[in-house]
């Protein structure tokens, strides 16, 4: 039994969770970013 | 006189011998196969054994430190066992963790070993992780009001942080093959 491969395949698994978790922040940041800029261009004029 | 000659004669044989390899040989190639051959030591090539037989001795070897070190450090603490001196602590580790080095399984040794070094592993990935998460938490800091700055910067830690993973992933993946 290869235990480097095993550990890789796991830890292949909890870098694909923790990248979709990230994405998931980058699009609330974003989302949030895009709100505050249009609220305070809005408030501007 | 005579034994003056001797003496000489067997000095300058001596020399002979140390200096000939560096006449025969290129410099260089003396110092490449110097290299190679203190990099053979640390394979423990010299052996003859297999990497899995090497590996397992030498688990065997820090096991049996482990355990000796764990067994004198509670038998000879005077506050948890009373019974016991230093010098019979000494001789009752010594024999319990060759015993446990002797008896313990290969299959287990390799299992404990893997596991050790997934739980490292994990915490060294998870480093930048939790380093990251930190920061998004704490920016703003105390009595700042979120602006849209610090908005942008959290993102931009998350996208650092997205890269990061990537590259440990394209390493890991190169590596599994």
């Amino acid at each position: 039994m290869d235990y480097s491969l095993f550990f890789i395949d796991h830890a292949v698994q909890f870098l694909d969770l923790a990248m979709s978790a990230v994405i998931i922040l980058i699009v609330w940041y974003g989302f949030k970013l895009a709100a505050r800029l249009i609220s305070k261009q809005s408030s501007g004029h | 006189m005579i034994k003056r000659g001797i003496r000489a004669l067997s000095r300058s044989i001596l020399a002979l011998l140390i200096v000939l390899p560096l006449v025969a040989a290129n410099p260089v190639e003396t110092f490449r196969g110097l290299s190679s051959k203190i990099i053979q030591f640390g394979n423990l090539d010299f052996l003859g054994l297999s990497d899995q037989t090497v590996i397992l001795s030498l688990m065997r070897i820090l096991i049996w430190l482990l355990t000796f070190t764990l067994f004198f450090a509670v038998t000879s603490n005077e506050h948890i066992i009373k019974i016991f001196n230093r010098k019979y602590a000494t001789v009752i580790s010594l024999v319990l963790a060759t015993i446990v080095a002797l008896f313990f399984a290969d299959n287990l040794l390799l299992l404990v070993g893997g596991g050790a070094a997934a739980i490292v592993a994990f915490i060294l990935i998870g480093g930048p992780v939790v380093a990251v998460g930190y920061l998004l938490w704490k920016i703003p800091g105390h009595d700042h009001e979120e602006h849209a700055g610090h908005v942008f910067l959290k993102l931009c830690l998350c996208v650092f942080l997205l890269w990061i993973l990537g590259a440990i992933k394209f390493h890991l993946l190169q590596l599994g093959g």
